[in-house]
């Protein structure tokens, strides 16, 4: 059985929501842009409430759709994308454009739109994670993050109770807020801004606006919360830098500081500079939960730690699912992609190099001295010729250490059997993007290869001929409108122009939107989305299990890793073409 | 007679795309649609507080 593109994989993809000056959008929320377009979304698919402390839905397809707000009180609020679990490069981008659409095309229902992109006009940074299942650990240190799960029981417990308290403190809040606001209604009469300041959007309107609490009580619940979780955080933490993927981390982490060259998006920062990556400038670790401290990790474990805090909370077998020897790996370094070339690029050679270490190959990588420090170089230079001492002495350049990873994953495919098609033709893809970034280092200029097929080159050749001698604001614009999903978007206008290279088709893609891809847990979820989605049973749906009924009625259908990988090799696509031809033959 | 039909895995397979205007009037547009309304874009577009 081949090694290659056997393990699951999901994209996560944050929109900001651009809502136009006019009157009617402007006094819309964000969560009611959300709730408006989830609505237009179930006119289109099935969708079903996500079980899930987030608010969210599951679609037919098997994916999920997020309001994703760390402080919606205060005005936060993106739409999160999340595709199903997918088991090839193909599939993922597939999954991945069929979201974009059908999200694209919900909010223009609504009449907004989404931008997808990693970073707005005042650097608040949001975007893309990537996540693949991976080995966590063998042998000693699997055996120490086992034990250490087991040690950190009675400081999880603390922390359940610490926030119980905290739960109950800000009811008793409510009740006394609420015994001190009626008399003061009855002498001052209505202040809806007492009200507000008392209770906060929702109890005040009467509906749901995800704005549960005044502001002022959400950041307190914030720091209260980060206070009381610190010491599990802290404890959690040193177990994972010490266990969690540690080997595949040092391999890897030279591929994603240099993997911007092809993948990156590209930006105008605040100066006016132009960065070749939109989020990775903003990455300043590379390990972190992510967002927790101010933390920007290239390899985010903050699902590890809502595992323990939150989610086990209500289901303990989350916790025991911690134990496994495979877990999810995520990578919060990349950006969200327009090209298709770059997207399946980002993916696909991520997915060769994970395959290949889990193989044994990179165990010698080029390690660079300072990572995080090389990958800001990397994002500030535009030219590709910036050399990184290594801490054997040595000095490369992004593009060599790309290409040191390229010839390795070659190798690794020689020796293995049954190779998929679709990975050759990656590596193709690869080294042919290489190529081309070998001729814009050479000769300063954007090869035409690269519109169309790299974001941050294809960016940069509209701001160099659209956005010269422009006004801070006119640049920037072209950065963010590129990533418009409507046809305004300067993307947009490229790819109706014919200027976008298509790796994807149509047909695999309008396949995508409606129907789960095969032998993954996203199956099951898909078919009972369809199933009950329009019926009158109460059903909600997670990552996990489909639950239909509520309370002690409730059945629960969990979703297995079922399956492998059904990728055709090039040997069994000639046998299945011959044994074609023969039937045909005999006909 | 019978004939078996299969469906062939995807493939990663390069579509070339008719092109229907010129780059260079996809830059007139781009140009002319950045210089309008610049800063009111980027005020609609902003996310208070970001993201994950």
């Amino acid at each position: 059985m081949t090694k290659v593109f056997q393990r699951l994989l999901g994209l996560e993809t944050e929109y900001a929501i651009r809502s136009s000056s006019t009157v009617a959008t402007s006094r819309r929320s964000k969560f009611r842009l959300y709730e408006s377009l989830v609505a237009a979304l179930h006119r289109r698919v099935p969708t079903v409430p996500a079980k899930h402390f987030k608010e969210g839905v599951f679609t037919a397809n098997g994916g999920a759709v997020w309001f994703e707000a760390e402080r919606p009180a205060a005005g936060g609020g993106l739409i999160e994308g999340a595709t199903p679990e997918c088991r090839s490069p193909h599939e993922a981008v597939a999954y991945q454009r069929a979201q974009d659409r059908l999200l694209s095309e919900a909010a223009a229902d609504r009449d907004f739109q989404l931008i997808k992109n990693d970073r707005d006009a005042c650097d608040n940074v949001y975007g893309a994670q990537e996540n693949y299942e991976a080995t966590f650990a063998t042998g000693a240190r699997l055996l120490l993050w086992r034990v250490g799960l087991v040690l950190l029981i009675p400081l999880a417990l603390a922390t359940w109770i610490g926030i119980g308290v905290c739960i109950l403190g800000t009811l008793l809040y409510f009740l006394c807020a609420a015994l001190a606001y009626l008399p003061l209604k009855m002498i001052l009469g209505n202040q809806e801004s007492l009200a507000l300041m008392l209770f906060g959007r929702d109890l005040v309107d009467g509906r749901e606006s995800c704005v549960h609490v005044p502001v002022w009580l959400e950041s307190s619940l914030q720091i209260l919360t980060r206070i009381l979780t610190a010491p599990l955080a802290a404890a959690l933490f040193v177990l994972l830098q010490a266990t969690a993927f540690r080997s595949t981390r040092q391999r890897l982490v030279p591929f994603l500081i240099s993997r911007p060259i092809f993948a990156g998006a590209g930006m105008v920062d605040l100066e006016g500079d132009f960065k070749i990556a939109d989020k990775a400038p903003a990455v300043n670790c590379v390990v972190g939960y992510g967002g927790m401290v101010g933390d920007r990790p290239i390899f985010s474990m903050g699902h590890f730690f809502k595992a323990i805090y939150a989610d086990s909370w209500f289901a303990p077998r989350e916790y025991a699912e911690l134990f496994a020897r495979r877990q999810r790996l995520q990578i919060g370094i990349g950006d969200s992609n327009m090209c298709e070339t770059a997207e399946l690029l980002r993916v696909g050679t991520t997915l060769l190099v994970l395959d290949a270490i889990e193989a044994g190959m990179f165990d010698n990588p080029p390690l660079v001295r300072r990572p995080i420090k090389a990958l800001h170089t990397v994002c500030d230079d535009p030219t590709l010729t910036h050399e990184f001492i290594l801490r054997d002495g040595q000095a490369a350049t992004a593009l060599q250490i790309q290409r040191y990873y390229l010839a390795g994953c070659r190798a690794f495919l020689d020796q293995e059997i049954a190779v998929p098609v679709e990975a050759w033709e990656i590596m193709d893809l690869w080294s042919q993007t290489l190529d081309h970034l070998e001729q814009l280092a050479t000769y300063g200029e954007v090869p035409d290869e690269l519109v169309g097929t790299v974001d941050w080159a294809t960016k940069k050749y509209l701001l160099d001929k659209a956005g010269a001698n422009a006004s801070w604001a006119e640049q920037k614009k072209i950065d963010l409108r590129y990533h418009e999903l409507s046809d305004d978007g300067y993307f947009a206008m490229l790819q109706t122009g014919g200027f976008s290279t298509r790796m994807i088709d149509e047909q695999a893609i309008e396949r995508a939107t409606r129907l789960a891809p095969p032998n993954s847990p996203a199956t099951t979820r898909g078919h009972y989305i369809r199933e009950f989605a329009h019926g009158d049973d109460d059903v909600s749906a997670n990552w996990k299990a489909f639950v239909i009924g509520k309370r002690w009625n409730a059945k629960t259908i969990r979703f297995s890793n079922y399956g492998q990988s059904r990728r055709s090799s090039a040997e069994e696509l000639a046998a299945r073409r011959a044994r074609r031809e023969s039937y045909r033959d005999r006909g | 007679m019978s004939i078996k039909s299969e469906l062939i895995q995807e493939q990663v397979v390069e579509t070339p795309q008719e092109r229907t205007v010129s780059l260079e009037d996809v830059v007139v547009a781009v140009r002319q649609d950045s210089q309008v309304d610049a800063k009111a874009y980027l005020e609609e577009s902003k996310v208070p507080h970001g993201g994950e």
